[in-house]
């Protein structure tokens, strides 16, 4: 799947609620080399205040394994 | 309208229907027919074994839209406090610069413009105040105006406040200006400068017009030594020249989700008895939502996305406790993971369905897992706490496995698609929140839900 990359500037820029009902968290990669959110908030209405911003963050293919975190369960 | 977090004016009863039922359809729209006599069998279902009178929420996210897959249908009776102290605005009187109201009047303004209260009284039993800036800005910034002394309102790290006001343009025009929007500053107990939380009212949200309008927002406030938290309204503005005249009324800050109706406020915060639906989901990160299809429940899947249900369970929820809750997830996709469907910061009440040993895992209140072979991930998976050494796992109504396990304390937020940094990959249909459930009403939940999303049980 294609992420947003975002460094941890713009991950606190854009983390908290957009508009009623919608918001953004980005979600940390395991290596500690960014944030991610998934492409299409760079274009979804709700997170307009944030599209100039997300506009000019990298994009790329991320793994599951680089951001998942499971605890171990049975 | 019935909106998000707005009061019932009293039960919507639709000829022959589930009271239950009707309230709930009358916050959606337009919901097609097949919806509203699924709901209404559910509700009955749900009636007949007592289980309404135990829930905290329900949410149907395999619903005919998105705005109703959103919508908490359980509604909460509770006090709501507006802790500004002057809601009413006493103490303003017009004049040049006339005199803001009490508590209000550290005003922040750039050089070269000029405020004036230009008007005060009471427009469709709201009161209200008119305040004018005008002038050559001496530089960009932004017009602060507080609605309360710093140290006035208490607020808390982790507490979810809620601000709102109505708001008009009835002089001038926004020329000049860049934004509106209403912003909260946090203050520790001696009244020092903590951190600063803006656009907690979006300024995407606020469109000013001549009509007077209300406007509301949530933060959860973050500052680790926060004592109070002071909102207030900001007007962005760059270095042209600006003139517009403000109305402002019932401003209100609560601590919860939803605005709640107003409380006037005159000296001292107050208080109010209402009934309010709260806990509507919030969309994280753009989860995926698929409307309901005959045998396809729909619901919202993603990944790296999930449902906030704005709820402190710790705090807001009035019927599950400590040592008598139930949780419960209507998974509609086949997926084996280790991620929660439902949970939290601290995975002390978790939803796992089925994982990669095909397990159900349940947590209730406390940090040891229950789990139980199951073979499949769809359908409900329930977590009850039936006592402070007692918690069950249920399936489809059915109880799988118990032991006695000690509670240790409730979560302070709830999510759905995710727990702590895992994120469930599968579609979840339904969820519920409340009190302990008897081994009955667990069945009951199961088949009014099932009626609910079309399934056969």
């Amino acid at each position: 799947m294609i992420y947003l990359i975002l460094d941890a500037a713009t991950a606190a820029l854009v983390r908290g609620p957009t508009a009623p009902g919608y918001g953004l968290d980005p979600v940390p990669l395991l290596d500690g080399s960014g944030w991610i959110l998934p492409a299409i908030c760079a274009t979804a209405p709700e997170h307009a205040m944030h599209h100039q911003v997300l506009a000019t963050m990298p994009v790329r293919p991320v793994a599951d394994a680089e951001w998942q975190q499971d605890e171990e369960l049975p | 309208m019935i909106g998000v977090g707005v009061a019932l004016p009293g039960l919507i009863t639709m000829q022959g229907m589930d009271p239950w039922a009707a309230a709930a359809l009358g916050r959606m729209q337009a919901p097609p027919d097949d919806f509203v006599q699924r709901l209404d069998a559910g509700a009955r279902i749900y009636r007949a074994d007592g289980v309404l009178d135990q829930l905290d929420a329900l949410w149907v996210t395999g619903s005919y839209s998105q705005a109703a897959a959103r919508l908490n249908l359980v509604p909460w009776t509770g006090t709501v406090t507006n802790v500004l102290p002057n809601g009413e605005m006493v103490g303003a009187a017009t004049g040049a610069p006339g005199t803001m109201p009490t508590g209000w009047a550290s005003v922040f303004t750039v050089g070269g413009i000029t405020r004036q209260v230009v008007g005060a009284g009471t427009v469709n039993g709201l009161r209200y105040i008119d305040v004018r800036f005008s002038g050559v800005p001496a530089s960009a910034s932004g017009i602060g105006i507080p609605l309360s002394p710093t140290n006035a309102c208490p607020g808390v790290v982790g507490g979810r406040m809620t601000a709102s006001l109505y708001l008009a343009l009835v002089g001038g025009s926004l020329t000049g200006t860049t934004l509106t929007r209403v912003n909260y500053t946090e203050y520790n107990a001696s009244n020092v400068f903590v951190v600063s939380d803006f656009n907690v009212i979006p300024a995407a949200s606020i469109t000013l017009t001549s009509a007077l309008t209300r406007v509301s927002g949530t933060r959860v406030l973050t500052g680790a030594t926060a004592a109070f938290v002071m909102p207030a309204l900001e007007i962005g503005h760059g270095t042209g020249a600006i003139d517009l005249t403000l109305r402002i009324a019932a401003p209100q800050l609560v601590r919860m989700d939803v605005p709640g109706n107003y409380i006037p406020t005159s000296g001292a915060a107050a208080s109010q008895v209402q009934m309010l639906y709260r806990w509507d989901l919030s969309e994280i990160n753009n989860p995926t939502w698929t409307a309901w299809a005959p045998g396809a429940p729909g619901g919202y899947g993603g990944t790296a996305s999930y449902l906030d249900t704005n709820a402190d369970p710790s705090i807001d929820f009035t019927r599950a406790s400590l040592n008598s809750a139930a949780y419960g997830a209507w998974v509609a996709s086949e997926t084996t993971s280790s991620a929660r469907v439902l949970g939290q910061t601290n995975s002390t009440t978790i939803i796992s369905p089925r994982s990669p040993s095909d397990q159900a895992n349940i947590r209730v209140h406390d940090t040891g897992t229950l789990t139980a072979s199951v073979a499949t991930s769809v359908g409900l998976t329930a977590g009850n706490r039936s006592a402070s050494m007692a918690r069950q796992l249920y399936r489809n109504g059915i109880a799988l496995s118990s032991d006695a396990f000690a509670s240790s304390s409730m979560s302070t937020e709830l999510w759905l698609l995710r727990a702590a940094s895992s994120y469930h990959p599968g579609q979840v249909s339904a969820a519920f929140a409340g009190a302990s459930l008897t081994a009955a009403q667990h069945l009951a939940i199961y088949r009014g839900t099932a009626a609910i999303l079309g399934v056969t049980p």
